[in-house]
């Protein structure tokens, strides 16, 4: 395929069909023009199907293989590294811990750096920065940013593998999605909306904070939503910063300084997608696949609740803000 | 009236400073950010030259990888890099761009319902859930077909085809469904079936969009890490054959970075290898822009 | 330019030499206006012709557009606000604006009105309450909302939307009022009704209207001013500028020869 010179014009091919629609040659060129046609359609439904297909398919495999496996015990009890029979407990306590901890760190830099895009950046040398920023900062492999976690929190500030070096690093993962997304959320709402609010001799500040930002509430729920099903699926960037084990969990001992602490931002954490990772490429524990299977069944369990969460609680809060509404934001 | 205008104005000012100083510090820490991990990763990376006194030439050209030969010969990752990415994005094309075609021309109503959704769904399915099957499904199958070990190239590409498709796919819906209607009216009236209205006037129209989320999807193909080292064997050799255990940058990157010690030759050629792994998502980034500059310009002529 | 200056003792708002430019388009070039306290003041003209910019420099809104440089004075009782040290914040409390289309905010209708009073700092219950009463029965609107203060005001018609933004700015106890074609997105019986309401207010504001109709102008106005190319072509009493135009771009205009 080559790249058009000139935007393509309606009638590009027009002389061919125009002239063609008298004369012998017209039948048989309609009658190819058809037959592919047809052909055409035939195939694209093919691939909509193949799609729908491997979905199904990815979904099906895993939560039939796996959740079977998901009990009490397996839910409940510690993982084992040699023997079979072992659980997921700490791994989903710690799946959950670095998420709440990333987006606490994560929501409100990114919702503060897309509010200065948004609302006070003129298009100047900083605004370009930013924008540069996000798109190198989402555009690198999430290993990359695994290794540059390990090399700055794990290594160079002494961390060790830890919560806190995991969530730090997830947020890095994190902040450009978190950006685009609330950045879209915020501009979507009428620019007559801030008008109103700074002729009233407000700030922009203040109708950032009580306006635009309740107005873009929905947008700004569902992409921190979504960007939590990302952070919670992701491994490639946890391996060499949370880490690639999980002490047991003590829930009776609240010493943050103790490995066993649940609370314990300096010990080391594997989560549920890790987990996956080590188990089935290590390939030790007897067990291995059906572990596997059992968390891979969890997270994803998980991610469709986010997903559903999204959707319901995206659609409920713009509803309740225009109930009724006669000028809604998307009318 | 104007007194009181004049008097202690402040307040709100103030205000309105801290606001802007706030914002622009969380826009600051997204900049500094990246200096940061380009700083660190570039003077880690060019240790190996730099430290060591290794030849650039002989990181990239080399065949003999550090565990077998001893050498610091990063060609047969790079090599399966390539391979794979290349693969999984010619594999994915055709699907990705018949479902934005679908979704956009053929049937709206199934495709808005159905087949976006489904896309969507996919996106949030974590990369290691795809390894898992691969190493599940893909391997044995692999396996039993072809005889070997079911490792490989061929493996980690259409696992990695399943991964980019939804990325591919979305953004080729989105710049399928940006082709102005006047054109489709057009093409309609002078008689052409929609198959001739679609693959002369519509895909040429979105071609610069659709190249685009190619690219975006090559991007993630050659930056994922997990998924392809659970598939692709981890085997240091230069590929011979689709079928056979090979390695990728991201694949070696993983394995080999818990093993070796910081400062050391093993470690500083990882990191040479994470370097080539920035360079590259940069190139990709350039490229996007390549494409999207070049659109402006013809469509201003 | 033919001109009926107001008399010295009633003006609330004047411009000497306001010119406004974005970049190097020249939008709004030497207007010498002055507005008389508790008139209606209407400003006609075709699209483009620097009548709404105008009346955007008169409450500072044009800051917020980059590029857009503002010289000249600004006078307000008195005093040149279009210094660069002066509280904009302040100024719009005191110079309120209704815009073109409805944009009551995405809250309930008490909120709409409360919200800003209480961030310039009235947080006595009581105080908002008898506020936002007052606000609403000014704007007409009290009956028709008094039940249903809690709803979202984006429930409301577009004709009650309109007087809920008028309600919103006149909370605030401005002297001025700016009103950007308040009309233009309502059905005919909306805008009468919001006609009447202005010529109610004007015992207790200066209101300065930007408008598209010209009847509306003849039938609210006071005094008039016609705005072309940037430049205000004339001003004048509205029965005077409407029936005997000095200027015969006036009168071009007014007969629909062009705009």
């Amino acid at each position: 395929m080559t790249a058009p010179s000139t935007p393509p014009t309606p009638d590009a091919e027009g002389d061919e069909v125009v002239s063609a629609a008298e004369g012998v040659v017209t039948t048989a060129l309609t009658a190819r023009a058809r037959r592919s046609n047809t052909i055409a359609t035939v195939i694209l439904c093919v691939i909509a199907s193949i799609i729908c297909v491997i979905l199904i398919g990815l979904i099906g495999y895993i939560l039939y293989n796996g959740v079977g496996h998901l009990s009490w015990s397996f839910l409940t009890s510690i993982p084992q590294s040699f023997k079979a029979g072992g659980g997921i407990g700490p791994e989903i306590f710690n799946s959950l811990y670095l998420l709440v901890l990333t987006l606490l760190i994560s929501v409100p830099i990114g919702l503060g750096a897309s509010i200065y895009l948004c609302e006070y950046a003129p298009d100047n040398r900083m605004t370009a920065g930013i924008r540069t920023a996000i798109e190198v900062l989402s555009s690198l492999p999430s290993i990359v940013v695994g290794l540059f976690g390990m090399l700055l929190f794990v290594i160079q500030l002494g961390w060790g593998f830890s919560v806190i070096s995991g969530a730090l690093t997830l947020t890095v993962f994190n902040l450009p999605i978190l950006v685009r997304v609330i950045e879209q959320a915020l501009a979507s709402v009428p620019s007559t909306q801030r008008e109103a609010g700074l002729a009233l001799g407000l700030t922009h500040w203040e109708t950032m904070l009580h306006v635009t930002i309740p107005a873009a509430l929905p947008g700004i729920v569902t992409s921190v939503i979504l960007s939590a099903g990302r952070v919670f699926g992701e491994a490639a960037a946890l391996i060499y910063t949370a880490g690639q084990s999980a002490p047991a969990l003590d829930w009776s001992n609240w010493n943050l300084l103790s490995l066993s602490c649940p609370l314990n931002v300096m010990r080391p954490a594997e989560t549920l997608a890790v987990h996956i990772w080590k188990i089935s490429s290590e390939g030790i524990v007897p067990d291995g696949h059906a572990v596997a299977n059992g968390t891979a069944a969890l997270l994803i369990i998980v991610i469709l609740a986010f997903n559903l969460l999204m959707r319901s609680l995206g659609a409920h809060l713009s509803k309740r803000l225009t109930a009724g509404g006669t000028t809604g934001r998307e009318g | 009236m104007p007194k009181a205008l004049r008097r202690k104005p402040l307040g709100k000012r103030q205000l309105e400073l801290v606001g802007k100083i706030t914002t622009a510090a969380c826009g600051a820490v997204v900049i500094l950010l990246v200096f940061t991990i380009i700083f660190l990763v570039v003077s880690r990376g060019l240790r190996t030259f730099t430290v060591d006194g290794q030849s650039l030439w002989a990181f990239l050209s080399g065949t003999s990888w550090l565990p077998e030969g001893g050498g610091i010969g990063a060609l047969p990752m790079i090599v399966g890099s390539f391979a794979v990415t290349l693969l999984s994005t010619l594999f994915t094309a055709p699907l990705a761009i018949g479902a934005g075609i679908f979704i956009v021309e053929i049937s709206p109503r199934f495709g808005r319902r159905v087949l976006q959704p489904v896309i969507e769904l996919l996106v949030g399915i974590p990369s290691v859930v795809y390894g898992l099957i691969g190493l599940l499904v893909i391997v044995p199958f692999m396996r039993d077909t072809f005889g070997g070990t079911g490792y490989g190239i061929l493996s980690a590409s259409l696992v990695l085809m399943v991964m980019i498709l939804p990325t591919v796919a979305s953004l080729s819906t989105d710049a399928i469904s940006s082709v102005p209607d006047g054109y489709r009216l057009g093409a309609k009236s002078l008689g052409a079936t929609r198959w001739q209205m679609i693959h002369r006037v519509v895909l040429r129209s979105a071609l610069p969009g659709i190249l685009t989320a190619l690219v975006l999807g090559m991007a993630r193909a050659f930056g994922e890490a997990l998924a392809v080292q659970m598939i692709v064997g981890n085997s240091a050799v230069m590929p011979t054959s689709l079928l056979t255990p090979a390695s990728t940058l991201t694949s070696i990157l993983t394995m080999g970075m818990g093993n070796t010690v910081t400062g050391s030759l093993q470690n500083d050629v990882l990191w040479s290898l994470a370097l080539v792994l920035l360079a590259m998502s940069l190139v990709f980034i350039l490229i996007v822009h390549l494409i999207g500059s070049r659109n402006k310009t013809e469509a201003a002529q | 330019m033919p001109m009926q200056p107001a008399p010295t003792d009633r003006r609330a708002l004047q411009t000497e030499n306001l010119n406004v430019y974005y970049r190097d388009n020249h939008a709004l070039k030497d207007a010498n206006l002055i507005f008389a306290r508790n008139e209606i003041t209407a400003l006609i003209g075709a699209s483009g012709c620097g009548k709404s910019t105008f009346l955007r420099c008169l409450n500072l809104m044009n800051r917020q557009i980059p590029h857009c440089r503002i010289e000249g004075r600004i006078l307000f009782e008195g005093t040149d606000i279009n210094t660069a040290d002066e509280d904009v914040y302040k100024v719009r409390r005191h110079i309120g604006m209704v815009f073109q289309r409805p944009n009551p905010f995405y809250k309930s209708i008490y909120d709409n009105i409360a919200f800003a009073p209480r961030q310039h700092g009235i947080r006595d219950k009581a105080e908002l309450d008898e506020l936002v009463e007052s606000s609403l029965r000014q704007a007409a609107l009290w009956k028709e909302v008094s039940g249903k203060l809690d709803t979202t005001a984006l429930a409301l018609s577009g004709g009650q939307q309109q007087r809920l933004c008028i309600a919103r700015a006149l909370a605030l106890k401005p002297e001025v009022l700016l009103l950007d074609e308040p009309c233009s997105a309502l059905d005919p019986r909306s805008t009468r009704y919001i006609e009447s309401l202005l010529t109610e207010l004007k015992d207790a504001y200066t209101m300065v209207i930007v408008t598209h109709n010209l009847q509306q102008a003849w039938r609210i106005a006071d005094r008039t001013a016609f705005f072309l190319l940037g430049e205000v072509v004339e001003y004048n009493a509205t029965t005077a500028l409407f029936t005997e135009p000095v200027d015969t771009r006036t009168s071009d205009y007014l007969s629909g020869r062009f705009g």
